[in-house]
Formats: C-alpha cells, sequence, structure tokens
C-alpha cells in the first residue's frame, strides 16, 4: 500500500522512522515512544483520533500488503511492536469500556447462536443501507465505497489470522468453510475482495488498495484496526470469531439495500453484482458462523465465551458510530470523507474542501 | 469430444462399447470422491442448510444456477431470491418453534390411518 500522508506528529514520526530505518536511529523510537504516551494521554477520543488510529493502522499494515518503501522485516521489528502493544492496549481498553455487552448465554451452541441473533436484530443504530437505498446521490456512493473499501479491498483477511488460532473441529471447520467462500471458493473472479473492485471501477473509482486512505476519517480505519487487533493477537481469538460472526449476522438484508441503491441509479447488474451476491452468501455464512464458529469455539473453549459476545458487540458498536457520523455528514450535504473526492483527479488530501457542498 | 478416439489405434467396431462404459463407470466416481452425501440442518427460525452431494433442479429436472458448496433454502417463504435465503426470515420474525394446531377430524383421520 502506498505511505498515506501523516496526520499529526505520531503518525509523522512513524512514517519518517519506517522509511528510514536502521542503525543509529535508536533515538526515533524513544521519541515514537514518548509521542504515543503524551497522544495517548491527551486525547479526547482514541476511536477519532485522526493521528493515533493512523498510526496504528499503518503498523497493522505492515502484517498485510506491506507499506511501499517500507522493508518487509519491519514486520517483526521489536521495537514497532513495542509501540503497537502501547496503542493496543489503550485501544482495547476504551472498546471493553464503552462497547454494550450483553448478558452471557451458557457456553452452547445454540444459546450463544441465539444471543448472537437477539444482539443484531436489536441493532437499532442509525441505517445507512436505507439511506443508501433511498436517497444516496452517486456521489455519496462513491463515499460509500471509499469508507467501506479499507476493509472490503482486503476482506476476508483480518478473520483469516484466526484459522491457526482455533482448535482442531466444528470452530475451525466453520471457518474455513466462510472463509473458502469469501475468497471466492477457488475462482478469483468470484472473490469477494475482487468483486468490490469491480464494482469500485463501475462508479470511476480507482480500486488499487489504499488509493483513497487519506480521505478516510480515523472511525473507518478504528473499524478496520479493531478487526485486526481481535485477529493478530492469539489471546484474542473468540473476538475475532464473535467478530465474524456479528459481520456476517448484519449483511444479507443491508446489502440487499444497498444494491437496490446502485440499480436507483441505473447502474448494472456488474456493479450490484457485489452486494447481490453477499445477500446470498451471508445468509448462508451467519449460519455457520453463529451456530458452527462462534457457537462451536464457545462449546470447546468455554473461558472464551465472554469474548465471543464482546467481538460481536464491537462490530455493532462501531458500526452504529459509523453510521451516526456518515448520515449527519450526508444529511447536512457535506462530504463523509476527510475531504470530498475531486472529480477524476485522484484524492487529495484535505485541500480543496470549499466545493464539498454543493455538489450534493 | 472424439478427438481423442480418433486417434486410437483400437478397431472401430468396439468404439461405442467402449465408450459407453466409460462414461458409465466415469460418473460416480468424479463426483469426487469422499463428498458425503447431503446432509440438512434445519436452522431454527432460519434456512435449511444443504452441504455435501446434492444437486438443485427445477420440475424439469433444469439444474437451478449454484454458486457456492454450501447452500441456504428459504424456508419462512420470504426469499426475494428464492430457492436460497436472504435472510427476510429475521424481518418477518420468522419462528419455526410455532406449530399450527391440528384441527380434530385431520389429527382423528391421522391416528386411524397410523393404525
Amino acid at each position: 500500500m502506498k505511505i498515506p500522508a501523516p496526520r499529526g506528529h505520531v503518525s509523522a514520526t512513524l512514517i519518517d522512522l519506517l522509511l528510514t530505518r536502521g542503525p543509529g536511529r535508536e533515538h526515533s523510537y524513544e521519541t515514537l515512544n514518548l509521542l504515543v504516551d503524551e497522544a495517548l494521554a491527551a486525547t479526547p477520543d482514541l476511536l477519532r483520533d485522526e493521528d493515533l488510529q493512523l498510526t496504528l493502522f499503518c503498523l497493522y499494515e505492515l502484517h498485510y500488503s506491506g507499506l511501499d518503501g517500507v522493508e518487509d522485516a519491519a514486520e517483526w521489528d521489536p521495537e514497532l511492536i513495542r509501540v503497537r502493544a502501547r496503542l493496543e492496549a489503550a485501544f482495547e481498553g476504551v472498546l471493553r469500556r464503552t462497547v454494550p455487552v450483553p448478558e452471557l448465554p451458557s457456553p452452547e451452541s445454540e444459546a450463544v447462536a441465539k444471543t448472537l441473533f437477539d444482539l443484531a436484530a436489536d441493532d437499532d443504530g442509525p441505517s445507512v443501507s436505507r439511506f443508501i437505498a433511498g436517497k444516496a446521490s452517486v456521489e455519496q456512493l462513491r463515499e460509500f465505497l471509499i469508507l467501506r473499501s479499507v476493509y472490503q479491498l482486503k476482506e476476508a483477511d483480518p478473520h483469516s489470522w484466526a484459522i491457526p488460532r482455533l482448535p482442531v473441529g466444528r470452530a475451525k471447520a466453520a471457518l474455513i468453510e466462510i472463509q473458502a467462500d469469501e475468497y471466492g471458493g477457488g475462482r478469483v473472479e468470484r472473490m469477494h475482495s475482487k468483486l468490490f473492485g469491480t464494482t469500485m471501477e463501475g462508479l470511476g473509482l480507482d480500486s488499487g488498495y489504499g488509493y483513497y486512505i487519506d480521505l478516510v476519517p480515523a472511525l473507518t480505519l478504528a473499524s478496520s484496526n479493531a478487526m485486526s487487533l481481535f485477529g493478530l493477537n492469539r489471546r484474542l481469538r473468540g473476538a475475532i470469531a464473535g467478530h465474524l460472526a456479528a459481520f456476517e449476522m448484519t449483511s444479507s438484508i443491508p446489502n440487499s439495500f444497498y444494491a437496490r441503491g446502485f440499480r436507483r441509479h441505473g447502474f448494472s447488474d456488474d456493479v450490484t453484482y457485489y452486494f447481490d451476491e453477499h445477500v446470498e452468501a451471508d445468509a448462508v455464512h451467519e449460519q455457520i458462523a453463529a451456530r458452527d464458529l462462534a457457537g462451536g469455539l464457545a462449546a470447546a473453549e468455554p473461558e472464551l465465551l465472554a469474548d465471543i459476545i464482546f467481538g460481536a458487540a464491537t462490530v455493532l458498536a462501531l458500526d452504529a458510530l459509523l453510521g451516526e457520523d456518515q448520515l449527519r455528514a450526508w444529511k447536512a450535504g457535506e462530504s463523509a470523507l476527510l475531504a470530498p473526492l475531486a472529480h477524476g483527479a485522484p484524492a487529495e488530501p484535505a485541500v480543496s474542501a470549499a466545493a464539498a457542498g454543493a455538489t450534493a | 469430444m472424439s478427438a481423442p478416439e480418433t486417434g486410437s489405434p483400437a478397431d472401430d467396431g468396439s468404439v461405442p462399447a467402449a465408450a459407453a462404459t466409460g462414461t458409465d463407470d466415469a460418473a460416480p466416481w468424479q463426483k469426487r470422491e469422499g463428498t458425503p452425501p447431503a446432509s440438512v440442518v434445519a436452522c431454527p427460525n432460519g434456512p435449511l442448510l444443504i452441504r455435501g452431494d446434492f444437486e438443485i433442479v427445477t420440475p424439469d429436472g433444469v439444474p437451478v444456477p449454484r454458486d457456492r458448496e454450501t447452500v441456504a433454502l428459504c424456508r419462512c417463504g420470504g426469499s426475494a431470491i428464492k430457492p436460497y435465503c436472504d435472510g427476510t426470515h429475521k424481518l418477518m420474525k420468522f419462528d419455526t418453534s410455532r406449530r399450527r394446531p391440528v384441527p380434530e377430524p385431520a389429527r382423528r383421520a391421522a391416528e386411524d390411518a397410523a393404525g
């Protein structure tokens, strides 16, 4: 992925360090650690802190596609892992304190599935999908795709970290069954991340991973970071399993609304195929994820039960915050991105904000 | 299709018989050895989840387009993508634990028939 534009002292220091790693830079790590500590102490809202969420996102990205111009070996640089762990501890702390969690069921498959289905059904957060279906302009559809692209262009990857971390048995079989379908069941052209790219291109957007990263607000990065946090830490394997379950359980119906919104503007089946596919796929996945993955894991490792439910509740809580921010912006005729998309031109961070309101 | 046969040194007379046996023998194990027979999971308040070796066809035997190994078939009647599930059962509050009471005459007839 391209190197994002820094959003403050911490991300600027990290990016500078990543590009110039090597002997003699010890003091830069010290500076970075100090800046992280100061920023963590000072931030009023870690979930919406542009500088810190981007910093964490970049550190995680070293484990996915890497960052252009940064050595692959930076992934396991102990100093960078140390910085990541500090940010993760604070981030996890915020999620644990703020995500509302329902009463725990017994650690049996059907009881866990019922709790998760009830949790998803009680979700009465603001509905981005209804807005997309009935009201969104083409420009807002583009913004919607750009926001979603942070995850959707690497769809399924954060949950794949869990595969080797689940015990041999029902939960692991379920995760593999879901993930195989996510990656196209052996057919590249059906890989979900690839289908999302086709949808982006259908609206004249660039489908390169990370192309629009500089336009994506902290909260969207936080949503991606939560998946990486749960996926990359073995101790949180319950949370990543619950996360996937809730993800699948809040997908098929919203995706039918998204498809409607794109059809309303005359976009072809090729463009809506990503959403149409998810209506059908996730109606299958949610059953497997609730009962066999989340329920199966709770039965096999009952001590993970609380984290399974926490991971699921995190999806709903973050989605509600994201929906609030997006709808507030769109209903006010503003961009939900950090800066409106410049037509036809490559994305420029936060410069030409003036023309935004007029287009909506 | 017949290209390999034409190059075969075998005499013409035996070809139809050999071809026929070939297809008959090939069909069962080409269905991927080890694929278990179909199993159907009746998901509480949800669809029927089908795995294994199965085919979905129209009444005329024409295969219904299918994009994945494991499918969920609509059971609430509300799906817009039948025969597949689209999650609508959740909006309908579809409840598989509810049983319609069987009218008395019908129940008596059934009990009589059962002996």
